[in-house]
């Protein structure tokens, strides 16, 4: 009679690639910072082309080279990249699929699609903190320049035609490009003087952020 | 000790972080601040000695050098590296280092105001204190060197008995229960100078605080001085060159009774008047024969007298079908003679109680045969022959037959069919009592609670290990064997002969009590403890145990669901636990004024269960300096102006109910001139009516649902009356509940805090960590997933074999945080509200619950707070 074969499963956790993981969404973070979002109300547009890359990866049909040309491709296709990466841009998003893709071979598959969704729902919470981060502060940059221009709040109200009242103290006051869009004379004034001032400040452009 | 080096050691303590610090963790947990604390007050409690000139002698300055010395000998325990080590997550440091404590040596001699000893050669024997104090640092090379050091000091001539003053406190303020204490008082340098004692006992419930108290007066009369207390016991001390000697276990026993009877003395009309559908006198030993006229009265309102009325038809017609069939009249029933019959069994119900209770109270077992004769004699006479055995043949409350049996009998006595209800049943409680007050009179023993203290009181003393009474161990354990050996039978039978075997405190006993549900849940389900064949009543348990638990309703005025426990974390000196004790009674007081509204804010209520409530109160709070104000702050809430105009609507529902919708009646009875019930409600709300304090109690349903058994540190107990839990609550929220709420505790009043339930055992031994775990799996394996995965690898295997029943401090810490993040998170996130904390808990990343959060807002984009609040959640997502 043959033998018994003995085996001894070792266990495995995703606990285990936890850094990896982490490291993939910091790569592929790094490589969205110079994407511009068509929208960041969703999650599809605020992944862009790493939402395509997370699907290719699972359907295993995928090179890393093909899934980053076609990666690349969903890139330029957006026009406000008007067909252009940057080289940190390209490396990190090749980074990222190389790593991903290698991680995904070493995962039993049991555990696959718990670490694609890893991946996909950490770098969307990612994106958003960073963008959230971002909104607030624009938003402290912004108090901070009413409180230059205005001794109280109420001032400032009153100076915009705002009702008194809607905002109890400096603290409470917002900008965002809806309010900028359909301000009128001096409230369109200031919130306009603001937009160059952080821009010009933050070395950035302000496009279409979106808020809660 | 001057008080003011307490406090500015406490104070320079808070400045450097000590209490967020870890000072013991391996067998028991410490914040760094309460091991320095306790040494210090350990030597404010030994300076009688150390000054004495037949001890040590010491000076004043010396004893300054001591207190420095105390307060600083563990400052490399701040580093953060040693942290680190500590909590398994770096490497062995050392936490002597005297580089570090030459560094900060200054400071502290600054902040305890001893800056005129601030010189040099006074800091090297200090520093020698500090660094000599472990037994590892002290090797024939530092020793020479520490000898160097203050060769030409003109401080002291004694560092090194100083030294050993520091490393001997430290080794009894370290040790690991009253033992090991007790053999480092012996080991040490004080062994020649304080004669040591203390008293140890098992701790079983509510009881232990009762007795430790007792052991404690005992022993501070007889002239000991308490030197640390741990949860199970005190060690205490006295001086060699006095002649105490320890107390007697008659002298314990005598305060335990005394305490008992205080307890018994208060609350127990409601409590011995029982259920009428279940069981009316479920505990007879609480009877005080005097006060029957109580139990008669209060039994008349254990059912209302529309109840029966507002019945559905056919149960109506049901009973009273029953009813006419008893009496032998045909039953012709026309829609008018049922709601008239209907009427008389609904207002005679209050009545059939009463007389339920009676037959009660004068059963054989509390009156005798010949109480029992006389009882029959009387009640006969009163109301006619065959009254009695009608009485006796009458069971729970069946209105059918008790209308039958015995209101028949009494509305037949002349003119009281034409009394009122309310007339009727004074003239009953009257009649019944001046029989039992008769019958009491005539008997040699009747019913009284002086010696139910005295019972309980001889019980829980078995509880007491130490003063011991002389006892063959041997035999104890072959008595235990063989009344475990036969007791299985038994079990869940009274019979006589029996050998039990006690399945709440594992005690052989021959004659106990039969388990009800009055005070143990569900008696008769199935044990181990029994045969598996044959009939089973309910679970017999022993009378210590039964009496246990009517002491927990005693205190409380009911069935406790849960009960809270403080226990220090490990050990606490006198004046710690003394200040602890002081700070739950004053807020314990505060929140009872709270609860009862007496300033007239009945928008403001205490909660232990809402945990998003107290987690928004406890955001960015220092937990760990607040006074007992802000800790009660922490637990109280407010209605919102919705849920106060419901409660004006109910007031005034519960009002008509009373008073039957008469105005004049609640004027009458309050001594009032309201108009309409809006301004009586109006009133009641605000408490301007001081005579109707229990009907606005009683409407409010603001009656305290928790006690407060606090008399020593050793073990402080909050019974409440209601779970930890919000509605749906499923058990693994409800646990995680607990756990904020325990954490919340724990950290605020720096003790150990366990929840358990009425049925539980307290958590006796091994209390590892400063927060227990509730028993529940899925939130127990979610603790130990988190535990192992913020471990480094090396620590895994250790803690895979290590349980989750309790939580560290930095553990503790991080699930307050945790928890309440999630409760606040619960709004945004919409899971369902039977589960909802655990499901933020347990998502699968971050990222998950931003999905959530926005999937269900309405295309609403997460606000920041909600990042900050996710971001504290993510510290335990695995």
């Amino acid at each position: 009679m043959r033998g018994f074969i003995a085996v001894n499963p070792k266990p495995f956790s995703l606990d285990e690639c936890r850094d990896d993981i982490a490291l993939i969404v910091q790569t592929f973070g790094r490589y969205l910072d110079g994407y511009p979002t068509k929208t960041s109300r969703s999650k599809h547009g605020l992944l862009g082309p790493v939402g395509k890359i997370i699907q290719g990866v699972k359907s295993r049909k995928w090179q890393a080279q093909s899934l980053i040309g076609y990666a690349l491709n969903i890139h330029t296709a957006n026009r406000r990249t008007r067909g252009f990466i940057s080289p940190e841009s390209s490396a990190a998003l090749a980074e990222g699929v190389e790593r991903l893709m290698a991680l995904y071979d070493t995962v039993p598959p049991a555990f696959r699609e718990r670490l694609l969704d890893q991946v996909d729902y950490g770098l969307y919470y990612l994106q958003r903190k960073k963008s959230s981060d971002w909104l607030e502060k624009r938003n402290v940059s912004f108090r901070k320049f009413v409180r230059e221009r205005y001794p109280t709040v109420d001032a400032a109200l009153q100076a915009w035609g705002d009702k008194p009242g809607i905002a109890a103290s400096f603290d409470e006051l917002r900008f965002s490009a809806a309010e900028l869009a359909k301000a009128k004379g001096k409230k369109r004034e200031d919130l306009e003087a603001f937009r160059q001032h952080f821009a010009e400040a933050a070395g950035e452009e302000i496009e279409e952020e979106q808020e809660g | 000790m001057p008080t003011d080096v307490r406090q500015a050691a406490a104070e320079l303590m808070l400045r450097r972080g000590w209490k967020h610090k870890a000072g013991k963790q391996h067998g028991f947990h410490q914040s760094l601040f309460e091991h320095t604390m306790l040494q210090l007050d350990l030597l404010k409690q030994l300076t009688p000695v150390l000054l004495a000139r037949e001890h040590f002698s010491v000076t004043q300055n010396e004893l300054r050098l001591l207190q420095a010395g105390v307060v600083a000998h563990d400052v490399g325990k701040e580093t953060p590296e040693w942290q680190e080590y500590i909590y398994g997550r770096g490497e062995w440091v050392s936490h002597t280092v005297p580089e570090y404590t030459r560094q900060h040596l200054p400071e502290f001699m600054d902040a305890l105001g001893f800056t005129d000893l601030a010189t040099e050669d006074v800091l090297r024997v200090v520093e020698n204190c500090v660094n000599l104090h472990m037994k590892y640092a002290r090797n024939p090379g530092s020793l020479f060197a520490a000898a160097l050091s203050v060769k030409d000091s003109t401080a002291t001539d004694r560092w090194w008995t100083l030294a050993r003053i520091v490393d001997a406190a430290d080794n009894i303020c370290s040790a690991n229960g009253i033992w090991d204490g007790l053999s480092a008082l012996e080991r040490s340098v004080f062994s020649d100078h304080v004669r040591a004692g203390h008293h140890l006992l098992t701790i079983r419930g509510v009881s232990t605080p009762l007795l430790h108290q007792s052991a404690l007066d005992a022993f501070i009369a007889l002239g000991w001085f308490p030197l640390v207390h741990y949860t199970n016991g005190t060690i205490y001390g006295a001086s060699r060159a006095s002649d105490v000697q320890g107390p007697t276990r008659d002298d314990i026993r005598d305060r335990l009774t005394a305490r008992i009877a205080d307890i018994c003395g208060k609350n127990v009309t409601k409590l011995v008047v029982g259920n009428p559908t279940e069981n009316i006198l479920p505990k007879p030993e609480l009877i005080e024969h005097a006060e029957s006229r109580q139990y008669l009265a209060q039994a008349a309102t254990r059912i209302g007298r529309r109840s029966f009325a507002s019945k559905k038809r056919e149960d109506r017609l049901r009973v009273v079908r029953a009813y006419l069939k008893l009496k032998g009249i045909p039953e012709a029933m026309a829609e008018e003679r049922l709601s008239e019959l209907s009427e008389a069994i609904s207002e005679a119900q209050p009545e059939m109680v009463v007389f339920k209770f009676f037959k009660g109270l004068m059963s054989e077992g509390l009156v005798g045969k010949e109480g029992f004769g006389l009882a029959a004699l009387e009640y006969e006479t009163l109301f006619g022959p065959g009254s009695w055995p009608a009485l006796q043949s009458t069971s729970t409350l069946m209105p059918a037959k008790d209308m039958t049996l015995t209101i028949d009998f009494f509305h037949s006595l002349p003119g009281v069919a034409a009394m009122n209800p309310a007339e009727r049943i004074e003239l009953l409680v009257e009649k019944l009592d001046s029989i039992a007050q008769f019958v009491f009179r005539a008997v040699a023993e009747p019913p009284s609670r002086g010696r139910l203290a005295a019972r309980m009181s001889e019980g829980f003393l078995v509880d007491l290990v130490s003063p011991a009474e002389s006892s063959d161990i041997k035999s104890d354990a072959q008595r235990q064997l063989a009344f475990y050996s036969a007791s299985k039978p038994f079990a869940g039978r009274e019979v006589r002969k029996a050998q039990y075997f006690c399945p709440i405190c594992n005690r052989p006993f021959l004659a106990g009590a039969k388990a009800l549900a009055d005070f143990v849940s569900k008696p008769e389900s199935h044990t181990n403890r029994a045969v598996s064949h044959g009939p089973f009543q309910k679970v017999m348990v022993c009378a210590d145990c039964k009496n246990e638990r009517v002491l927990r309703q005693l205190l409380l005025g009911k069935r406790p669901e849960e009960m809270i426990l403080l226990f220090p974390r490990m050990n606490i000196s006198p004046e710690a636990g003394s200040l602890l004790v002081n700070r739950v009674r004053e807020i314990y007081n505060r929140a009872l004024s709270i609860i009862e509204a007496e300033d007239g804010d009945t928008t403001r209520n205490i909660t232990f269960s809402l945990t998003g409530p107290m987690a928004n109160k406890a955001a960015g709070r220092d937990l760990y300096g607040l006074t007992s104000e802000e800790v009660l702050d922490l637990i109280t809430y407010r209605s919102g102006e919705q849920k106060m105009r419901t409660r004006r609507r109910d007031t005034e529902k519960a009002l008509r109910n009373l008073f039957e919708d008469d105005i004049d009646e609640l004027n009458d009875d309050w001594m009032t001139h309201f108009t309409d019930w809006d301004e009586a409600s109006e009133a009641l709300l605000s408490n301007q009516v001081p005579k109707a304090r229990d009907v606005r109690l009683q409407v409010l349903k603001r009656i305290p649902q928790f006690g407060a058994v606090c008399r020593t540190p050793h073990l402080i107990i909050l019974p409440l009356s209601y779970p930890i839990s919000v509605e749906k609550d499923s058990d693994t929220n409800a646990a995680l509940r607990k756990l904020f709420t325990s954490a919340l505790i724990a950290l605020s009043l720096d003790t150990a805090v366990a929840i358990v339930t009425d049925d539980e055992s307290f958590p006796a031994a091994g209390i590892d960590g400063v927060v227990r775990v509730p028993p529940v799996p899925a939130v127990r394996a979610l603790i130990e997933r988190v535990r192992i995965s913020r471990s480094s690898r090396s620590e895994r295997p250790a803690l895979e074999r290590r349980h989750s029943e309790w939580l560290d401090l930095d553990e503790a810490e991080l699930w307050l945080r945790a928890i309440g993040a999630a409760a606040r998170l619960t709004g945004a996130t919409s899971y369902p509200a039977s589960s909802n904390l655990f499901a933020i808990l347990t998502a699968a990343s971050p990222g998950h619950i931003l999905r959530r959060i926005e999937t269900q807002g309405g295309a609403v984009l997460a606000q920041p707070s909600h990042f900050a609040l996710i971001e504290q959640v993510k510290e335990v997502l695995v």
